[in-house]
């Protein structure tokens, strides 16, 4: 077996992840420095490697040279784990905590300071979650990867809401198309091409879609042509398949002929895995296989030209200013020897630029501990933080459908995410879950405990009741719009500290009318698609929750998203916004925030493809900077 | 009966009653290979006799015995769910994988990284919800190992494959199901 080929991206070059050592690093002069290891930080590093640049990328988290046995590991533990949630596969490390959905609940000031990553002094809490090891959460997303809709961009001229974007759909459509391509994207540009959303003559994805599941072409069957009128117009409803990063049948009509190779699995020799999606329905926490796209991939590509260089476990801690020109001087990071004990090194990084990508609760959280708010004109950092919020609705189809395979979500219904009714109230789009209920209720263990425990069931009873019981189970995701909101906020607070004595992120986050007046509508419709389908309706909304959020005298339980965005919103100007659509701070000249943080609304799109693809972008303005800041000071004058 | 005097017969005799109570054949039960591991785990959660008498009860007596919940519970998702935890749906929402919507809150440090052992610390600190291990006189569920988890009955059951392993191939989703009928 080979065990290098320099032909092959997905080869990890083995001993790459310890090249480098923190003093080490820190002795160098950088072209750039970035913070985070995940999808963007990988994008922005592979580009600038491709450019020439030396690079150094910091990541929080553990993580060794990328190989099989590393991933496996995660597996593992996943099997192993008795609480199952999507942060079951990693390891748990004290150094570079993260959320956990299972943690989500209020945190009084005299709370123990190490109870929680993520601190929420509110009645209502957030759920949602971020994964710090390397590759991001990146290694946990479902690998939806929908573009924005044009009418995303400018929500403000057109129905009043929200912010306009600097930059229109047609801007950012060419690196859409690269980021389609980095992700492997299986999809088809007839089922994509709605709600204005257009591709370049003769343009095919990267792949074919993933087969739609039986349990898609089941609900079809009620809800395809299916009418409702909303804010005085009428919309005619469609399950449509939902573009995914993962390995599928390659389209041969790509690039103009070419075809495309996917991307397979990442690690030190060649491996056989990472070829098509097998339908683990396991994409969150984890593609047991790797058919599903995660920042590795990316990563792997940049470090084998050898001018990346990699530091891990590696946690920054503060970005050093000039006062006089507010300039990024370094990025000062604490190394930490171990995930068993909180001893570690600091050391200061230095490069030309400065790119943080750290996703949008580390971005902010860094740069307000590191009193950077003090000098931003827009006083936003940490500011319009927003996260989709997801409604729930549950029912039993009256036969069999298959439930529990595939992926974790082939096809839903998005004929709701645009219209002029935005004007009002939050559009939204509806995910057919292939995992059943389990995203409500714990399905199917509970189903077990139920059937086990309190009716007494066992033996061959029991196997044919948990079948045809499961089997029919349909949920309904409503991922709903929550717009940018300045009250919305990541916030730092001393109180408030980890073992490396970093500052925790105090998030508060409050659901407004604008979106429940959608997730009020959302209810009703599933009420009406249950019917048309004739599935017995099981939702159940519990006040009790910290999720729960009251609208016009009824209870909603509205989970997060995952989807965390908005922290550095890009703008026009420095009053108001943190970012130009560069994502370069109008604050500090030598300084990038690359992530969903510099988004200034999300619609109803999965954040990532468009956070990759305003990677891309800002990767060709981060090279024209070195490029002029590098070059001979006659020819920049 | 004659009582089963060496280990080999003892577990002959356990997995002949669990394939009555999972309604799975001895050889399905075999076939996974966690027959002695589930054995083991049995008698060094509840003791000898106590799985004694769960053997020996009358199948059709209802309610079942708690500890023949158990070992059903055990069969189907290979998680240890002690007698203490019957009817216990919070516990098994935050067990089951997936996503969280239905997790009961608890603090992050209470979360076992790894599988607990089965000797696990009783008595873990829990809040905001009565969670297992919340009393010094019970065992917070655990998963006997990462094979458990694969090997559980629930997922051919529902004519599935446990989330994560065992895939059964690209595009077999969009077939109907088949259930095995009984």
């Amino acid at each position: 077996m080979t065990s290098f080929d320099d032909t092959d991206p997905v080869i990890f070059p083995a001993g790459a992840a310890t090249q480098t050592s923190a003093a080490e690093a820190a002795r160098g002069e950088w072209d750039a420095v970035i913070v985070g290891g995940g999808m963007a930080g990988s994008i922005v590093a592979e580009q600038l490697s491709q450019a020439g640049y030396q690079v150094l990328v910091v990541e929080a988290g553990p993580g060794k040279d990328l190989d099989l046995a590393e991933y496996e590991s995660y597996l593992s533990r996943f099997y192993g784990a008795v609480v199952k949630d999507n942060q079951s596969p990693y390891p748990f490390n004290p150094n570079a905590r993260m959320p956990r959905s299972t943690d989500t609940m209020p945190v009084n000031p005299g709370t123990p300071r190490d109870e929680f990553y993520l601190v929420q002094e509110d009645e209502y809490c957030s759920d949602t979650t971020f994964t710090r090891v390397l590759g991001g959460t990146s290694m946990h997303w479902e690998g939806k990867a929908l573009r924005m809709l044009p009418e995303d961009f400018d929500l403000q001229t057109k129905y009043g809401q929200g912010l306009n974007w600097p930059l229109s759909y047609d801007d950012l459509e060419p690196y859409y198309r690269q980021a389609e391509a980095e992700l492997g994207v299986a999809a088809e540009v007839e089922d994509q091409a709605y709600l204005g959303m257009h591709f370049p003559k003769g343009y095919v994805f990267p792949m074919h879609r993933m087969p739609p599941s039986y349990l898609d072409k089941t609900v079809a069957r009620g809800v395809d042509g299916m009418r409702v009128n909303l804010a005085d117009d009428d919309y005619t409803l469609r399950v449509r398949s939902f573009p995914q990063a993962r390995n599928g049948v390659p389209n041969t009509a790509y690039d103009g002929g070419k075809g495309f190779v996917p991307v397979g699995a990442v690690s030190t020799n060649q491996v056989e895995e990472g070829e098509r999606c097998q339908g683990n329905t396991n994409c969150v926490p984890l593609c047991p296989v790797q058919a599903k796209y995660h920042a590795g991939k990316t990563l792997t590509k940049a470090l084998r030209k050898g001018n990346v260089k990699l530091l891990t476990q590696a946690v920054a801690s503060k970005v050093e200013v000039n006062e006089e020109d507010r300039r990024i001087t370094g990025i000062t990071i604490k190394n930490y020897q171990s995930l068993e004990s909180s001893s570690y090194e600091t050391y200061t990084v230095k490069g030309t630029v400065y790119i943080l990508c750290a996703h949008a609760i580390e971005n902010a959280r860094l740069m307000l501990a590191s009193d950077m708010q003090r000098m931003s004109r827009s006083k936003l950092i940490g500011r319009n933080l927003m996260d989709h919020a997801y409604l729930l609705s549950w029912g039993l189809l009256p036969e069999p459908a298959g439930t529990m395979r595939g992926t974790s979500c082939t096809s839903g219904i998005t004929d709701l995410r645009g219209g002029r009714f935005r004007r009002t109230q939050a559009g939204f789009g509806v995910d057919i879950h292939n995992d059943g209920w389990g995203w409500a209720t714990g399905s199917p263990y509970t189903d077990l405990v139920e059937l086990v425990d309190k009716q007494d069931l066992r033996g061959k009873e029991l196997r044919r009741t948990l079948g045809n019981q499961i089997s029919r189970q349909l949920l309904l995701a409503f991922m709903i719009d929550l717009l940018p909101d300045r009250n919305n906020t990541v916030t730092v607070d001393e109180r408030y500290k980890d073992a490396l004595d970093n500052l925790k992120p105090v998030v508060s986050l409050t659901i407004p009318p604008y979106t429940m007046r959608g997730a009020a509508f959302a209810r009703d419709l599933a009420t009406d698609i249950f019917a048309k389908l004739g599935a017995e309706e099981h939702t159940k909304y519990d006040r009790d929750r910290y999720s729960a959020v009251e609208y016009e005298g009824q209870w909603y339980n509205i989970v997060g998203g995952n989807h965390l965005a908005g922290t550095h919103i890009m703008g026009t100007d420095p009053t108001n916004s943190v970012v130009d659509h560069t994502q370069r701070s109008w604050d500090h000249d030598n300084l990038y925030l690359v992530g969903p943080g510099s988004l200034p609304s999300i619609g109803t799109s999965n954040i990532s493809l468009t956070m990759a693809a305003l990677a891309f972008r800002s990767s060709t303005h981060i090279v024209r900077h070195l490029r002029a800041a590098k070059a001979p000071a006659t020819i920049r004058s | 009966m004659t009582q089963p005097v060496t280990t080999e017969e003892k577990l002959r005799e356990f997995v002949k009653f669990s394939a009555t109570v999972t309604g799975f054949s001895e050889f399905d039960l075999w076939g996974t290979g966690q027959a002695e591991a589930y054995h083991e785990t049995v008698v060094a959660q509840e003791g000898p006799d106590a799985l004694q008498r769960a053997i020996s009860s009358d199948p059709s007596v209802v309610p079942v015995d708690p500890v023949v919940k158990s070992i059903i519970k055990l069969w189907y998702v290979g998680v240890w769910y002690g007698p203490e935890l019957t009817g216990r749906v919070d516990v098994a929402a935050w067990t089951a994988p997936g996503r969280s919507g239905a997790k009961p809150a608890v603090p992050d440090d209470s979360q076992p990284e790894e599988n607990l052992p089965p000797q696990a610390t009783p008595g873990r600190r829990t809040a905001g919800g009565d969670l297992a291990g919340d009393s010094e006189d019970r065992t917070p569920p655990f998963v006997v190992s990462p094979d458990a988890y694969t090997e559980g009955l629930l997922w051919r059951a529902i004519g599935a494959h446990p989330s994560g392993a065992k895939a059964p191939g690209y595009g077999s989703w969009a077939s109907p199901p088949a259930l095995e009928n009984h």
